[in-house]
């Protein structure tokens, strides 16, 4: 059910490319989504799992989009399409109403954070946390920093970990995962609370260990083996940032 | 008694790691599994409780077959002590977490908490019984990971590395527990770094990581130079003086 990590090794060049050109892409989209209408939304969205599927990523990347998203979307349909009261609302059967208005927000909002999800699944699975790291060094940035941006994907390597840990522990002490959705909800129940309390621990752990990483004597980290980079990646990412400004200011401006 | 047919398994897209592996653990014996780093130990235990689906081979208890059962049934037959026990401990209290178990197997509430007293006395925690998991000392967890197999009273164990960086005192202590064990009949396979402990409390040792796995009695396997060169372990200390004064 679990894979002890979401980074899927391959050769794809999404695999191959740096990191750094990826998480600007990544910025870009994000960026980019909040000037994007509800159905481009969508579109995107689905691209960017095809593509997934096309760098050989595509089952974890689909699998996660749709446990992570489809709880949150529906939520946010039922909330903004027919409980909010709006000024637009209309029966449908007895005491259920919908609001068109509504919809339509739900549908930016879910889109929104649809675009978003597919968008970082996908880099996360096609990017080894280490070669990010690499990467950040390389490019010179203090490792503190570098640090921060990638201990998120650590993170979840390691959560990822324990979660497998744990449920294997469950299972050969006779905890049975199949059965009613009332026993799976149990036996969900019964991960997620333990990894919540050990996140909660780590994190008092993991602050000392920023600091101590972050506020080193060398100002940044010299790297033996840095990720290929090409004069491509280089333009694109400036591309890509001067694009994004312009995002920015017409968004402020606008 | 447990015993293992013609083991076959390989990891996805990666050569196989057992072919034929066979080896039988009687009522009261310990079987010591050794070999280096990435030799199979820690895949090999989960062949046996149900993590992993052997590709080839047959796992048996008391006689039966439990190949291609669901693990929570496999449960009802052989405990597992995993590696690092901090990342598999899950309860919010040391009674919860033994408790754990005995209450899959759907037990009345007055058999469970004399089975978790018994197992928390048994492993010296009883004074810790009210605590959080994460509170206690690194032995203690460990020990807590032991008390929570021990109180499902299965005919087989596994434990994986239990003696690693346990000082004099806990090491006596899971001696003890194992001697306990062997005594009430159990069959009981260790992986294990560690020589002289080996030397000290296994029955019969199963190499992995040599040509051909084979299952060689303690002293046989100590006195066969090859055999040890092959799966690169150190001879221990009994046996290196021995050498030394003859
Ligand atoms: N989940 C896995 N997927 C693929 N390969 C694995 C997995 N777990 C372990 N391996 C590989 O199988 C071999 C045996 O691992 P393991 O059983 O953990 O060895 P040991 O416990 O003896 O150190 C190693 O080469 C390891 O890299
Ligand atoms: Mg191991």
């Amino acid at each position: 059910m679990l894979n002890s990590s979401i980074y899927c090794p391959g050769e794809s060049s999404l695999h191959r490319a740096n990191p750094l050109t990826k998480s600007t892409g990544l910025f870009t989209v994000v960026v980019t989504s909040f000037l994007l209408p509800p159905p481009a939304l969508w579109v995107v969205s689905a691209i960017i799992l095809l593509i997934g599927l096309a760098c050989g990523v595509g089952g974890s990347v689909i699998w996660r989009y749709v446990l992570l998203s489809l709880p949150f979307t529906l939520a946010v349909f039922v909330f903004h399409g027919a409980i909010l009261p709006r000024s637009d609302m209309q029966p449908v059967l007895g005491w259920l109403h919908y609001s068109l208005t509504g919809l339509e927000h739900a549908s930016l909002v879910g889109g929104r954070i649809s675009l978003i999800l597919a968008s970082s699944l996908l880099f996360v699975s096609t990017t080894a946390p280490a070669t990010l790291l690499r990467a950040l060094d390389a490019a010179r940035w203090p490792p503190g920093l570098s640090f921060l941006l990638a201990s998120p994907l650590l993170l979840l390597d390691q959560f990822t970990g324990r979660a497998r840990a744990i449920s294997d522990a469950q299972q050969t002490r006779g905890l049975s995962v199949d059965g009613s959705p009332w026993r799976r909800l149990q036996a969900l129940r019964m991960l997620l609370v333990p990894l919540l309390t050990s996140a909660l621990a780590d994190a008092q752990e993991r602050s000392h260990v920023l600091t101590a990483r972050g506020f080193r004597a060398l100002p940044y980290r010299t790297v033996i083996d840095p990720p290929a980079d090409t004069r491509f990646q280089r333009f694109l990412r400036w591309s890509l940032a001067v694009f994004m400004a312009m995002e920015t200011a017409f968004m402020v401006l606008r | 008694m447990l015993e293992v047919r013609d083991l076959g398994f390989a990891y996805q897209g990666q050569p196989l790691l057992f072919d034929g592996v066979s080896t039988t653990v009687p009522d009261g014996h310990i079987l010591a599994v050794v070999g280096r780093n990435g030799a199979g130990k820690s895949t090999l235990f989960k062949l046996l409780n149900g993590l992993l689906k052997p590709e080839d081979g047959e796992v048996l208890v008391g006689g039966k077959s439990i190949s291609g059962r669901k693990i929570s049934e496999i449960a009802a037959h052989i405990g597992t002590v995993f590696q690092s026990p901090e990342q598999q401990l899950f309860a919010g209290r040391v009674e919860e977490e033994v408790a754990f178990g005995p209450r899959q197997f759907g037990l009345p509430a007055n058999q469970i908490s004399e089975r978790v007293s018994d197992a928390l006395n048994r492993t010296s925690l009883l004074d810790q019984i009210a605590r959080h998991p994460l509170d206690l000392s690194a032995a203690e967890r460990r020990f807590l990971a032991i008390a929570s197999v021990l109180a499902m009273r299965l005919p087989v164990l596994l434990l994986d590395e239990a003696q690693r960086g346990l000082d004099r005192v806990w090491t006596e202590r899971l001696e003890s527990i194992l001697e306990a064990e062997r005594s009430a009949g159990k069959s009981i396979v260790m992986i294990c770094h560690d020589m002289d402990f080996v030397e000290r409390n296994a029955d019969t040792v199963l190499a992995l990581g040599g040509r051909t796995p084979r299952q060689i009695p303690v002293p046989a396997f100590f006195s066969d130079t090859e055999v040890l060169a092959e799966v690169s372990v150190e001879r221990p200390t009994p046996y290196r003086l021995r050498e030394f004064m003859t």
